[in-house]
């Protein structure tokens, strides 16, 4: 249950930042252009995103799911073993591996991660996935202060 | 920017952009490959300073605070 009492307990991170009515909109924009960019799939933005949650142990972001992505569960189910399991791409890996360096120690990023990356989805791509992951972090951690739920049909932005 | 040749003064950006120097910083360097979503970005945080109910300087002392924390020099 979340801690701004007025929302009610059933409180979403987009019921909460309609507490801020200019900003909402804004948020929303900014993750729709970041969902529609051409530079790197959905697929490896829900895959980031699922990773860096389960690291950062949003239990909100983990149990959330981003429409049209493209991901089936039984990749979800194999998340954790990116690096050996047959369901994920080089690409998938190599941003797999920068997402889990950037949530867990982003000054730990190395010049040939960050190489690897661009190798694969572009440099427009490596700018695109890292403001993505910038937000992933930064959203996840407003849900976890702010004890969000995940709305019904699991769709986390509303 | 790569920090492996150590202080922040010697950071070079891992990622280049043409006809821009090392030192075009964030929004003039490698947001400008992405320029619809640096506008939606710029158009969030501006919204984020410029308005609410938190004062400017509440919101550069948090700001302030975070970068040392997570040790961001710029």
């Amino acid at each position: 249950m979340t801690w701004l009492a007025s929302l009610g307990p059933d409180a979403t991170l987009s019921t909460v930042a309609a507490l801020r009515p200019g900003l909402q909109p804004r948020l929303g924009e900014l993750l729709t252009r970041l969902w529609n960019s051409d530079a790197v799939s959905p697929r490896i933005l829900e895959l980031c995103r699922l990773r860096v949650a389960a690291i950062l142990g949003c239990e909100t972001e983990q149990r959330s799911r981003t429409p049209g992505a493209g991901v089936d569960e039984a990749t979800i189910a194999d998340l954790p073993d990116w690096p050996t399991s047959g369901r994920f791409t080089a690409a998938d890996r190599a941003c797999i591996a920068y997402a889990e360096q950037f949530a867990m120690d982003a000054h730990g990023v190395e010049d040939d991660q960050v190489a690897e990356v661009r190798a694969r989805v572009g440099d427009e791509g490596a700018v695109a996935l890292t403001m993505g992951l910038a937000l992933f972090e930064g959203l996840a951690r407003v849900q976890q202060v702010l004890a969000v739920e995940v709305p019904d049909d699991g769709r986390l932005w509303a | 920017m790569s920090r492996s040749e150590g202080g922040i003064g010697e950071v070079r950006p891992r990622i280049p952009v043409h006809g821009l120097g090392e030192d075009a910083g964030f929004r003039g360097g490698v947001l400008r490959l992405q320029p619809d979503l640096s506008h939606a970005f710029l158009q969030f945080y501006g919204d984020l300073w410029s308005r609410g109910v938190l004062d400017h300087p509440a919101k550069e002392i948090a700001r302030i605070r975070n970068a040392r924390l997570v040790d961001c020099g710029y």
